[in-house]
């Protein structure tokens, strides 16, 4: 982050970015952040007149999306190098309505009550237990105003093929764990998306988990292109893709898809703080 | 300052209007009481994203909405919808094999492409041994393809007075456009000047709708009882008037790349070169291909390599032109990064690295192996 930040300042953020995605690219890695990153915003009721808080700026791809439609953008990170390097974007793309900010962690933030139209969780660098971040959120958000969680599954396939993400993360909770901390935290109108491949990438599919028959056409007819992808990408997720596959092969043929949601690798969900 | 201050409620919006004309939009198909989405992302660099609609019956989606994502979404969604209800005026089986256009509307501050469902799996395709397609299949592949796209032609060439001389016109400024961009090595610009001299003579007559990423993974195939019925879908790059042969050289080119066994840019050139340059099996399916095509157009088979240097152009081009688009906001897509980072490009020279004009180069420094 530190060379993405002198470049980003001597250069350009563009130049910036593309150096150090370029660097990941060259070990097989990924792209960490497209357009494609803010997609789930077309999924939520926001307002021109909306006031959004994103807790976690990653390399700023999320708060930059929604300073394009919202009021208000305040985007909040404990690494303080994404916070600047976002200010650095901020200023050379002339975007005014967009507020990076640093802090600790979710505890510390200098916000008062009741002032946000969508509060926007995604990883922070000092991860809380949920219950605390949801608290957090509510606290934060207007009556009746969304939520808006991007989470890993502790039963996640690939968490139990061991290929899950390494790093300091937040300790994970099933569908079921996410549904009663939300209700408990006084969250209503929730949502359940699967996101694939990942939560924390650029999501290629959001999957309503309410619709058995969204969740069906998926794996009949768009799970099987995975065939037609790149010999690249076919490489990167081959053990991933292999379990997969049985996997949707037994449940529908045993008519078992419903147990899908159970085994996604992440959640993306959507939830209304109840009036 | 790009627009701001709309209002966003953009899937409960287009809900309730979907829902509110249901009966005008779906006659004769029950109204449900809500609609779920399912959201699909595409391509980064294609700028749009497709949700379908379903109801809580069906496993069947009802709709599919393309949303756009950046500044020019207005002229790309209208221009979808030109093309679209344009071939679907023509009538027969041409009009029955693209989607239909429901709505095209500006909801909550997005654009987006309301548009019916097509029945079918994408065109699938199978590597043999020797790194060349499955030459069974490959064949059969090619007819259909073929086949529509002279349907699409014929239905679309007699009615549409195409600007030829706009046509043309408009095919040098790109060839002119290319020269300036890219680096090009003196046989390249004598290419170029060959193709700029001979382009003219090529689209005499002959112009006619073009889809503009006519690949096998946009074709759909159902079958009914014995006939195969073929749906063409993503019509977001199309044109109401193209040069001949470019959406057939676009099917064949990328037919097989992404089968390929060999990975890196290696591995696009040996197909490229496999396909149009050495003599196998596969390629003369291809020179087979092309051969009849051209002569149901009447088509000049002098012409191919002419047109076929155009279409590389304006491929390369129009990818080019994307990514200027693109990296406005923020990071350029995956595959060009990893061409770039193999040669080492600085950020500016990683916005010209693509395949197309690999294969630019290739045609120009083995034209003289051309199949055709």
């Amino acid at each position: 982050m530190k060379q993405l930040l002198r470049v980003a300042e001597s250069e350009g953020w563009n130049t910036a970015l593309y150096n150090y995605t370029k660097v990941q690219v060259g070990k097989n890695g990924t792209v960490v952040e497209d357009q494609r990153t803010a997609d789930w915003r077309y999924l939520l009721p926001l307002s021109s007149e909306s006031v959004a808080l994103v807790l976690g700026c990653g390399l700023g791809t999320v708060p930059v999306a929604l300073s394009e439609t919202c009021r208000k953008v305040y985007a909040v990170d404990s690494c303080w190098d994404k916070v600047a390097f976002l200010n650095i974007r901020k200023k050379q793309h002339k975007i005014d309505n967009l507020y990076p900010t640093y802090a600790h962690d979710t505890l510390s933030l200098p916000f008062s009550a009741g002032c946000f139209d969508l509060v926007s969780v995604r990883d922070m660098a000092q991860p809380l237990p949920f219950y605390k971040t949801v608290r957090r959120a509510h606290g934060l958000l207007k009556e009746g105003a969304i939520a808006h969680f991007s989470l890993g599954n502790r039963l996640a396939f690939q968490r139990l093929l061991c290929r899950g993400e390494s790093g300091a993360s937040p300790p994970l909770h099933t569908i079921f764990g996410y549904r009663r901390i939300l209700k408990t935290e006084g969250f209503s109108d929730i949502q359940f998306y699967a996101v694939l491949p990942h939560h924390n990438g650029i999501p290629l599919f959001y999957i309503p988990l309410e619709s058995s028959q969204a969740m069906e056409f998926f794996l009949r007819n768009i799970f099987p292109l995975f065939e037609m992808v790149t010999p690249e990408s076919k490489q990167a997720f081959a053990l991933e893709y292999m379990v997969a596959k049985i996997a949707v092969r037994l449940g529908l043929f045993f008519n078992l898809t419903s147990l899908a949601k159970i085994f996604v690798p992440g959640f993306c969900v959507i939830a209304r703080k109840v009036v | 300052m790009q627009e701001r201050l709309c209002e966003v409620r953009m899937l409960p919006e287009l809900t309730n209007c979907v829902l509110d004309s249901w009966n005008s939009f779906f006659p004769g198909v029950d109204k449900p009481q809500n609609l779920c989405y399912l959201g699909i992302s595409g391509s980064v660099e294609g700028g749009t994203t497709t949700v379908l609609g379903f109801n809580n019956r069906d496993s069947r989606p009802l709709f599919a909405v393309k949303i756009h994502r950046n500044y020019d979404a207005c002229e790309r969604a209208f221009n979808e919808r030109d093309v679209l209800n344009y071939v679907g005026t023509c009538g027969g089986a041409t009009a029955a094999s693209v989607p239909r256009i429901i709505l095209c509307e500006r909801i909550a501050g997005t654009w987006v492409l309301v548009q019916s469902i097509l029945d079918g799996s994408p065109m699938s395709a199978v590597m043999s041994n020797d790194r060349t397609p499955h030459i069974e299949v490959a064949a059969h592949n090619m007819h259909l393809a073929a086949d529509w796209l002279l349907q699409l032609h014929e239905a679309t060439r007699n009615d549409l007075e195409i600007d030829q001389a706009h046509l043309i016109q408009n095919g040098l400024k790109t060839i002119e456009d290319f020269s300036n961009i890219f680096d090009l090595l003196p046989d390249e610009y004598d290419f170029l000047k060959e193709v700029s001299d001979r382009l003219c003579a090529t689209v005499s007559g002959n112009g006619c709708v073009q889809h503009g990423d006519f690949c096998r993974q946009n074709v759909l195939i159902s079958k009914n009882a014995d006939r195969t019925k073929i749906g063409v879908l993503d019509w977001t790059d199309a044109k109401l008037a193209g040069f001949p042969l470019h959406d057939l050289l676009y099917f064949l080119t990328t037919y097989c790349l992404q089968i390929r066994k060999e990975l890196g840019i290696t591995g696009f050139v040996n197909i490229f070169e496999d396909s149009f340059f050495k003599r196998n099996a596969y390629s003369n399916l291809i020179k087979q291909c092309i051969t009849s095509y051209c002569a149901q157009l009447r088509l000049d088979l002098s012409f191919v390599k002419i047109l076929f240097g155009m279409f590389l152009i304006e491929q390369a081009m129009f990818e080019y032109n994307k990514l200027v688009k693109f990296s406005t906001y923020g990071g350029l897509p995956r595959f060009h990064i990893y061409l770039a980072s193999s040669n080492n490009r600085s950020y500016d020279e990683a916005l010209k690295e693509q395949l197309w004009i690999y294969f630019f180069r290739v045609l120009t420094r083995e034209q003289h192996n051309f199949i055709i």
